[in-house]
């Protein structure tokens, strides 16, 4: 009995020491993907973000950022999907009024990312959740351009 | 008998054995399980207080790659005299002061790499390492990865990717580390720094965009400001920064910056795997004048020499 005791707890310490590593958010490869997707258009970059769902345990991840008037900004994004299936990003404005998703509600389809021709200096929110998916591990970066 | 004995002997054995591997499994677990409360944390200079800090809200405050990119866009020319020079680290002794000017030389950086100044570049990395040795940070940057990105001549995004991230590693690192004071110094001086070289450079050039940016730096100031009001009793050098910013926020006191929405948003567009929107029914009239700028530059020369000499 004393055998079976401890042979589960060495599996109880076993699973924990496991699921610790595996919980970790790695996001090299997905910040690669959205710095690549930034120099088609020539964006330079700005700043990345780590997208992390915690397993599912977590709905929404938000960022605020300034952007500012008579730049372009290109966001980026990419989770484990190779068309960013599951990854859906709203963009606030200053009011936290969304201006622009990258889900289609119509087509039900999911765009890698969203450009803002900005013209009102301000703190905008970033908001990125998950849906329908098991990727809850993303990124996403900005890059910039003059108008 | 004996081989009863033996038995008994076995089996005390086998449970000691167990005790043994039990206690080494349990231990490695609590190792795994408790290693943020294990990770010792280096003392605040100004005062005892753990300061955590609103992080989020702290990187709203635009990066000051934005400034030094629209600076080469526009025209201007590279010029190495805006910027700090690396021999003055040694004159940083105190946590305050290697944060502050960590920042600096971050700012630099960016302006000395969109510029392609390779030796600049090398430069201010060197008095990141430094600062960051100092500070006890440099574990959150990754400088091999930094040097094999310099040698990559024909990509010069990737050492702006790999400065930049790792700087938001050391950002990210001290917030866990609840060193939310020293991020604040270092963002602090970073967005000092791309004031002052908008603003040396407007001072030669006087372009409209420039202008327009440096007056756009009110929003940015407004959240630094916020931050540091709700901090500033944490420790003395929050306090000594948010009062050294007070003459920067008088300067800036008479620049209006007003957007007006002169129509309904524009619907969104579908380009390819891009969604686009243009917020084309906004205008924003600014209200600033050659002496509000006058003004900026003073008290930003002011602070900067404070925080570099």
């Amino acid at each position: 009995m004393k055998k079976i005791g401890y042979i589960f707890a060495m599996i109880v310490a076993l699973f924990a020491v496991t699921n610790n590593i595996v919980a970790q958010c790695d996001i090299t490869s997905y910040t690669s993907k959205c710095v690549e997707k930034l120099k088609p258009q020539s964006y330079r970059f700005v700043k990345s973000y780590k997208v992390d769902f915690q397993k599912g345990k977590v709905n929404d991840v938000e960022y605020s950022y300034v952007f500012s008037r008579g730049s372009i900004y290109l966001i980026t994004l990419s989770n484990g999907d190779a068309k960013t299936q599951g990854l859906r990003f709203t963009l606030l404005d200053t009011e936290k009024r969304s201006l622009v998703s990258s889900y289609n509600e119509e087509n039900k389809t999911f765009s890698s990312a969203v450009q803002l021709k900005c013209q009102r200096t301000g703190v905008y929110y970033l908001r990125y959740s998950h849906d329908k998916t098991s990727n809850y591990c993303g990124a996403s970066v900005i890059g910039m351009k003059r108008q | 008998m004996l081989t009863l004995n033996i038995l008994k002997l076995f089996t005390s054995f086998m449970i000691f054995s167990m005790k043994k591997i039990l206690v080494s499994f349990s231990l490695i677990f609590l190792l795994f399980s408790c290693k943020e409360e294990v990770k010792e944390k280096p003392k605040t200079e100004g005062g005892n207080v753990v300061v955590k800090i609103d992080f989020k809200a702290l990187e709203a405050v635009p990066n000051p790659i934005e400034i030094a990119s629209l600076m080469k866009d526009i025209g201007i020319a590279y010029d190495q005299n805006y910027i700090n020079h690396v021999d003055n680290i040694s004159k940083y002794d105190t946590d305050f002061k290697k944060a502050l000017n960590l920042g600096i030389y971050s700012t630099d950086l960016g302006y000395a790499n969109i510029y392609d100044q390779s030796q600049e570049s090398i430069n201010c990395i060197t008095a990141i390492r430094e600062l960051s040795s100092g500070l006890k940070i440099e574990s959150y940057f990754d400088f091999d990865n930094v040097k094999k990105a310099i040698d990559q001549k024909d990509n010069p995004q990737e050492l702006l990717k790999v400065t930049l991230t790792n700087l938001q590693k050391i950002n990210e690192g001290l917030d866990e580390e609840d060193r939310g004071d020293v991020t604040l110094f270092i963002i602090t001086g970073g967005w000092i720094e791309a004031l002052h070289l908008s603003c040396t450079a407007a001072k030669a050039k006087g372009k409209k965009e420039l202008l327009e940016k440096i007056a756009d730096q009110k929003i940015a100031l407004k959240q630094l400001i916020d931050i540091l009001d709700k901090n500033k009793d944490k420790n003395t050098h929050l306090a000594q920064l948010r009062k050294d910013l007070d003459e920067i926020v008088a300067a800036y006191a008479t620049v209006n910056i007003e957007s007006i929405e002169k129509a309904k948003p524009a619907p969104t567009k579908q380009e390819g795997d891009i969604v686009v929107i243009d917020q084309k029914e906004i205008e924003t009239k600014v209200s600033f004048t050659p002496e509000d700028l006058n003004k900026i530059i003073v008290a930003v020369d002011k602070m900067r020499a404070k925080i570099i000499g």
